[in-house]
């Protein structure tokens, strides 16, 4: 049997120990994968060959580019497994919200707002990044905010 | 002038407006958005703002257009036409005159007095002007000045004859009209016109034998010249008495 590890280095060694007692293999081609279980205010991210637990409060955004999700915090990026919609459903409403079919942002990560004259926002994050709500999202964004 | 200013005006005006309105509405949502102070009351978003102040703008264009006065009232009077008198035809015009038919210019007749002009008879060189100023404020119906021109030189050796009109600004000096040479029928020709409120008109006619007119054909003197080469000059300054 093979098993492909998503676990934080807290219990990677434990766990790997444990399996190569059981012999079973840990690979990285392989279907099965042993996911560490996180808190719900917490994501699962990968940098290079590690695995990272973020927080949900030090996100900055979320934003999708081609087949990757990318996870921007303040001073560091990570790669994020799952799809942008599946984030979308899974992260709270109260805290996230998507602004283009390829941002979420968090709701306390803009620095500042700039109205353009075509139904759009452009915002400062907290990061220095700038991101625009696009036409679609524009009035559900409004609505968000309440402005 | 002074529509192009309000229209400047106007444009300065909504730019102004639009740019106030911008940034109090960035404050506004910066407030809201970044510092969580939500008071409930909506602006109207940025975009909508520009299109309705877009639209406030052309109407007011348009009411502004509404209230200029008619172009009536600014185009210039200067006009004039020559009439020859043969067949009342047209052989020259400076402004906008019925091209088609002259015979109205038959009501006017040079050998008696009209009533609301005076008449005036003036000889220069081998032309007889006789004159005709209103006296009457001008009205559509009448024109300001007429003048009958009759050469009463040798007309033997003519080929060709000229005239040169002239409307002259009393106060600045500034001229404008236009002048035409053509075949000569020893015709009486008449100038009919009507004149702005501080011009006068001044007449040159001229007439050349064959040799003259070819030297001014195959010369590159301006029209205003051509008097150069007539034989015989007349010339008549017409003004209001």
């Amino acid at each position: 049997m093979r098993v492909k590890l998503r676990v934080t280095h807290f219990h990677k060694e434990e766990i790997i120990r444990e399996l190569q007692e059981k012999d079973i293999e840990i690979c990285e081609d392989s279907t099965l994968v042993l996911y560490e279980e996180v808190a719900e205010d917490r994501i699962l991210c990968k940098k290079e060959d590690e695995t990272i637990i973020v927080p949900l409060g030090d996100i900055i955004y979320i934003e999708s580019l081609g087949h990757n999700v990318f996870l921007h915090l303040d001073k560091a990026q990570y790669k994020v497994s799952k799809r942008l919609y599946q984030l979308e459903s899974e992260l709270p409403e109260n805290q996230f919200i998507r602004i283009s079919n390829s941002v979420i942002i968090a709701r306390n990560a803009i620095k500042k707002i700039k109205p353009a004259l075509s139904c759009k926002f452009i915002l400062t994050l907290k990061n220095g990044d700038r991101v625009d709500v696009t036409r679609t999202y524009y009035y559900k964004f409004k609505e968000y905010f309440k402005i | 002038m002074f529509y192009l200013m309000i229209w400047l005006i106007l444009f300065i005006i909504a730019f102004i407006v639009l740019t106030v309105y911008y940034l109090i509405y960035t404050k506004k949502i910066n407030q809201c958005v970044c510092d969580g102070n939500e008071n409930g009351k909506k602006m109207l978003d940025f975009p909508k703002a520009v299109v309705s102040v877009t639209i406030m703008l052309l109407l007011s264009i348009c009411v502004v257009n509404a209230l200029v006065p008619t172009s009536a009232t600014t185009v210039s009077r200067n006009n004039y036409a020559v009439i020859d008198t043969s067949d009342y035809s047209y052989l020259a015009y400076s402004s906008n005159f019925n091209l088609d038919d002259a015979s109205f210019a038959k009501l006017f007749q040079k050998d008696e007095n009209m009533e609301g002009y005076t008449r005036k008879e003036i000889k220069d060189g081998d032309f007889n002007f006789i004159i005709f100023t209103s006296s009457t404020p001008p009205d559509s119906f009448h024109p300001d000045f007429l003048c009958y021109v009759t050469y009463t030189g040798d007309s033997t050796k003519v080929t060709a004859m000229s005239h040169n009109g002239q409307f002259q600004d009393i106060h600045t000096s500034q001229k404008g009209g236009t002048s035409a040479i053509g075949d000569f029928k020893n015709q009486t020709l008449l100038i009919i016109g009507n004149w702005e409120e501080e011009s006068l008109f001044s007449l040159t006619m001229g007439v050349y034998d064959k040799l003259g007119y070819e030297n001014y054909e195959k010369s590159t003197a301006p029209e205003e010249a051509m008097e150069d080469f007539a034989f015989s000059v007349g010339a008549v300054l017409i003004k209001k008495d």
